[in-house]
């Protein structure tokens, strides 16, 4: 067993690989979810899961090819201003649905088929 | 950092943005008093956006840090592009059920969705390539579901949206892997030859492309993501249904034969599992296409079927197109590809023009509604009959010089298999499209009277446009090709 302090170094020694395994984790998350939700919300909520972790591959990537390598970083940017732009439409899509159904279970919506 | 921009090469993608604010401004300040300003403003828009796009010149063009290109083969793409845009505002315009729903914001999204489309076809830049994608995809979903009190239009763009959103979230981690495996180059020729020489594990590479290929499946409504596209072309408003059917679908091709070039240069390792990916995705989006779209009784969602068919046709051409290079003119895939674009343009926005008007006259589009068409409305049942028939791939129409030259590249290039299934599932689908030409030409009309309304004059504009393009590049396609192959051969110069 190593020294408290020992640990703590082994701690904080994060490289690239830990930042993709926690982006892989959450990407595998929001995608379960996506697949697995009924409630077009929650569905909603694991698309953003994945664009998040998209987010953090691409900040990892910035940071192990040097700090002045800065398109990592407007790349994110942008990704972060999508998110917020579909998720503005997809709510107010969410909403009509609403209104019509009083209720956002995606296996309600099932007007066409086949 | 300085950054020089080429203005001009912006220009008229700028154009269609600044076309749609005006529209909108124009609508808050006058209200119903301009009502009708609308079509002509977006015309006189797209107009001079054409205009500028041919005044660029034929060669290869960069700009904004080489993010921004312009080539023949990408003014080819948004001429398309442009030329549908234009045909689905005048569809627009004679479409009912629209009316009651504010029109000149619903032009002016169009004209931002052409501008997006402009951008996908034109970027080289992995950011400018996604921001571009999602632009499109946004204004899709908001136009899919416009018609927000009625139930089938909100539910088919909220199919479209979470289809959408999901496959794209897939897309963009496909994206941050390939960023992140080539080194942090966003420009997307360096970053082909970044995933060459820094000996990646193919795997890796693959996994990638896996995910990349499922968000531009899901543009050009192809297997495995191919679930919205019946849903949301029954439900949405008919002109979208062709707009996303033809100007979404060619720019996303426009977008996969710039990645298959750029990304995966003939001596990568995955040019194997890559081409095997396509073409199971081309053969089943041909057999689903057509099998399914023979049970259909709904019109929209049979032409929805037809459409996934047709892109199965589509990426034959890419298969090809990456497989067998030849650098000149003569690269059969790439020119098979342009061709089937530019015909597929014609017939199909020819077919969902007819079918739009007799659904205003007849209140429906469910196959019960055109039994004895035929004696009924003439004029229309046998325009839609030259745009099926065009669509099965029948001379002397556009569709048959379409299918022949993919079919043809493919077994030049030795893709028998492909060629098979293709010829297999156009004699099957002659059966899908002569099911409707039975029931309006030989079943008896039901004893109702169609309340005779007029058509409006911009779509006959629209179904005129059709069929000069449907017939008379089939007839005389020499220029067409010759075209095709003039904007093929510089598609390899960065």
């Amino acid at each position: 067993m190593s020294s408290p302090t020992e640990f703590l170094d082994t701690l904080l020694n994060i490289t690239p690989t830990h930042y993709l395994v926690v982006a892989f984790a959450l990407f595998a998350i929001g995608l379960a979810g996506v697949l697995i939700r009924r409630n077009a919300i929650l569905i909603l909520m694991g698309i953003e899961l994945m664009l998040n972790s998209s987010n953090i591959v691409l900040l990892a990537a910035g940071r192990s090819f040097g700090l002045q390598e800065q398109s990592a970083g407007v790349f994110v940017v942008f990704v972060i201003t999508i998110a917020a732009a579909e998720a503005i439409v997809g709510l107010a899509l969410i909403l009509a649905c609403y209104r019509k159904w009083r209720d956002v279970s995606a296996d309600r919506f099932n007007l066409m088929k086949w | 950092m300085k950054i020089d921009i080429n203005w001009a090469l912006l220009s008229p993608e700028l154009t269609l943005i600044g076309g749609a604010l005006v529209i909108f401004i124009v609508d808050l300040i006058f209200r119903r008093r301009a009502r009708y300003l609308h079509l002509p403003l977006a015309i006189i828009t797209l107009a001079v956006a054409s205009w500028l796009l041919s005044s660029l010149g034929w060669n290869y063009q960069s700009t904004v840090a080489d993010s921004f290109f312009t080539d023949r083969a990408a003014i080819f793409f948004k001429l398309i592009v442009y030329l549908g845009t234009f045909i689905i505002l005048l569809l627009a315009e004679g479409y009912r059920p629209l009316s009651r729903y504010p029109l000149p914001e619903f032009t002016g999204l169009i004209l931002l969705a052409a501008s997006a489309m402009s951008f996908m076809v034109s970027s080289k830049d992995l950011i400018l390539l996604y921001v571009s994608i999602e632009f499109a995809s946004i204004v899709s979903y908001i136009l899919a579901g416009y018609m927000r009190d009625n139930v089938e239009s909100a539910e088919a763009g909220l199919k479209y949206f979470l289809f959408g959103a999901s496959s794209s979230a897939v897309m963009l981690m496909g994206f941050a892997l390939l960023f992140y495996v080539s080194g942090g180059v966003t420009n997307l020729p360096a970053m082909g030859q970044a995933l060459v020489e820094n000996n990646i594990h193919p795997a890796f590479i693959i996994i990638a492309f896996g995910l990349v290929a499922v968000g531009l499946s899901y543009k050009v409504g192809a297997v495995p993501i191919h679930g919205w596209v019946p849903d949301t072309y029954q439900g949405a408003p008919t002109p979208i249904a062709a707009f996303l059917s033809v100007s979404s679908k060619v720019a996303g091709i426009a977008v996969l034969l710039r990645i298959i070039i750029w990304l995966l240069p003939q001596e990568s390792a995955i040019m194997g599992p890559w081409t095997m990916i396509l073409s199971f995705s081309a053969m089943a989006s041909m057999i689903l296409g057509t099998t399914v779209g023979i049970l259909q009784m709904n019109l929209k969602r049979l032409l929805a079927y037809s459409a996934i068919a047709h892109i199965g046709f589509v990426l034959i051409g890419i298969i090809v197109g990456m497989n067998y290079v030849t650098y000149t003119g003569n690269d059969f895939g790439k020119v098979s590809v342009l061709i089937y674009v530019a015909g597929y343009l014609f017939m199909n926005l020819g077919a969902f023009a007819i079918v739009n008007m007799i659904g205003n006259a007849t209140g429906g589009y469910e196959l019960h509604h055109y039994r004895g068409l035929a004696s009924r409305k003439p004029v229309l049942a046998l325009l839609l009959a030259v745009f099926l028939l065009a669509l099965a791939g029948i001379p002397p129409t556009v569709g048959f010089i379409a299918k022949f030259y993919v079919l043809a590249a493919a077994i030049k290039a030795d893709f028998i298999a492909l060629a098979v299934v293709g010829i297999l599932t156009s004699v099957v689908s002659l059966f899908l499209y002569a099911r409707v030409l039975k029931v309006m030409y030989m079943d008896k009309p039901p004893k109702e009277e169609i309340p005779s309304k007029p058509i409006p004059a911009p779509s006959w504009a629209a179904v005129g446009l059709c069929l000069l393009g449907t017939l008379l590049w089939g007839i005389y396609p020499g220029p067409l090709i010759h075209f095709a192959k003039f904007c093929v051969k510089q598609i390899w110069l960065q």
